[in-house]
């Protein structure tokens, strides 16, 4: 009851945080509509793409633009060191990692919404066969993505080439989820007709990023 | 209550800590001076469970500290530990319920008086100058009522008023049974521990 407590409390810290000015959002929207809009000039206006390219374009931009961010979503905690403030407190310290996990994913699928709908009106793209299927791999993507960036932020919490780390090691480590997912997305725009391995390979990202911070969360924080 | 045994640390094979045995007793105050980079932050941090000890043990109770013990304890560091972009208010409300206080609001509000701040309750952190920052980081450490409070120079950069509130805080603490383990440079804040230790050579020793 206690972690439920400490949970929602440090997801309203970063709620408020954000809202008053913490720019996560806004950066990450304007980073992703921007690779779009350049893009877009660079295919000459754009036009039908294939599906796989356009799917592929759709994840690239999103993984780009929501690394870079991940990177830096504590840096308004780190300020007066009051993610060690929280370290201090007495719950299993994974309670810091899920909360700092759902407001990521609550602040990119924010951006996610502006960007995929730039992506729709400036590439020109026809409106996904599969729109639920479309929105559950979003959410899915999404989850799995900030999850990985998440734990891999943590870990590379210390280093002070922190801001290049995450995006470095967050693609290597996200290849199969992402072809998985844009896999999923060509699904969703009516390319492939069957979903394959790839609904699976997606949940087993998201499965062993839900049990393993609860297991390593607390050890990885002991410098 | 707090215990170290034969605890010693390491940063990349350079020894910083070494051999440390330390036993808190209730109501006692404690005093560390040192000179700088002789590892008095490190001590603390192992103390508070930040930082593990390359060997040795932290105990509590005769038990290894495990995650409900670490809110016994009350850390003032260097930094803060605070959240800029909240107010003062809502600092010590967030960290009441972290450290599942009931009533952190009122709790909040309460010791928002004690320290004088309450006037800037509303006020984000940010903008408060460095002895507000600094009482509000004892309010911090207090606000769960620990067992032990340890201290990092707490007096640095504080006005006469701000002192004074932070020796009066500290006294009414140690009298409800609270140890306090203090890091100072000020002779006349060391005199006044119950014990008096220096770290040599990474070696905790007792000063008469």
């Amino acid at each position: 009851m206690s972690g439920l407590r400490s949970f929602q409390a440090l997801v309203w810290k970063d709620v408020r945080t954000e809202l008053r000015g913490g720019r996560f959002v806004v950066s990450s929207l304007a980073f992703g509509v921007l690779l779009i809009l350049v893009v877009g000039m660079a295919l000459g206006g754009a036009g039908q793409l294939p599906v796989d390219w356009s799917a592929g374009l759709l994840w690239l931009n999103l993984f780009f633009s929501s690394a870079i961010s991940i990177g830096r979503h504590d840096d308004k905690d780190r300020e007066m060191a009051g993610h060690w403030g929280v370290l201090l407190a007495p719950m299993d310290r994974s309670v810091i990692f899920y909360a700092k996990w759902l407001t990521t994913f609550l602040f990119v699928f924010v951006a996610e919404i502006g960007m995929i709908g730039a992506f729709f009106i400036i590439l020109n793209q026809p409106a996904p066969k599969h729109p639920l299927s479309f929105v559950f791999v979003m959410l899915g993507g999404t989850m799995g993505l900030t999850g990985l960036g998440t734990f891999l932020a943590t870990l590379a919490a210390t280093s002070s080439m922190r801001d290049i780390l995450v995006p470095l090691l967050l693609f290597p480590l996200a290849i199969p989820m992402f072809l998985a997912l844009i896999q999923l997305t060509v699904f969703a725009f009516g390319g492939i007709s069957h979903t394959g391995v790839w609904i699976q390979v997606l949940l087993g990202y998201l499965t062993i990023l839900f049990i393993l911070p609860w297991l390593l969360y607390e050890p990885l924080m002991e410098v | 209550m707090l215990t170290l045994h034969s605890v010693a640390k390491e940063y990349d094979l350079r020894p910083v800590l070494d051999d440390v045995n330390l036993a808190l007793e209730r109501g006692l105050r404690y005093s560390l001076s040192a000179e700088n980079g002789s590892g008095k932050t490190t001590l603390l941090q192992i103390m508070a469970g930040l930082s593990k000890p390359t060997r040795g043990k932290v105990l509590w109770m005769g038990q290894p500290m495990s995650a409900k013990q670490r809110g016994l304890v009350g850390v003032v560091l260097q930094s803060s530990f605070l959240f800029g972009d909240l107010t003062a208010h809502e600092n010590l409300s967030l960290y009441a319920t972290l450290y599942g206080r009931p009533g952190p609001h009122r709790l909040a509000t309460e010791w928002l008086q004690r320290i004088g701040l309450e006037y800037a309750g509303n006020a984000f952190v940010r903008e408060f100058s460095k002895g507000m920052k600094q009482r509000l980081a004892l309010a911090r450490a207090m606000i769960h009522q620990p067992q032990v409070l340890l201290l990092d120079e707490p007096f640095d950069g504080l006005d006469v008023q701000s002192t004074k509130l932070f020796q009066d805080l500290l006294q009414q603490s140690q009298e409800a049974g609270t140890a306090v383990f203090l890091v100072t440079h000020q002779p006349t804040e060391a005199s006044a521990a119950h014990r008096r230790f220096t770290l040599k050579y990474g070696r905790l020793v007792d000063l008469p």
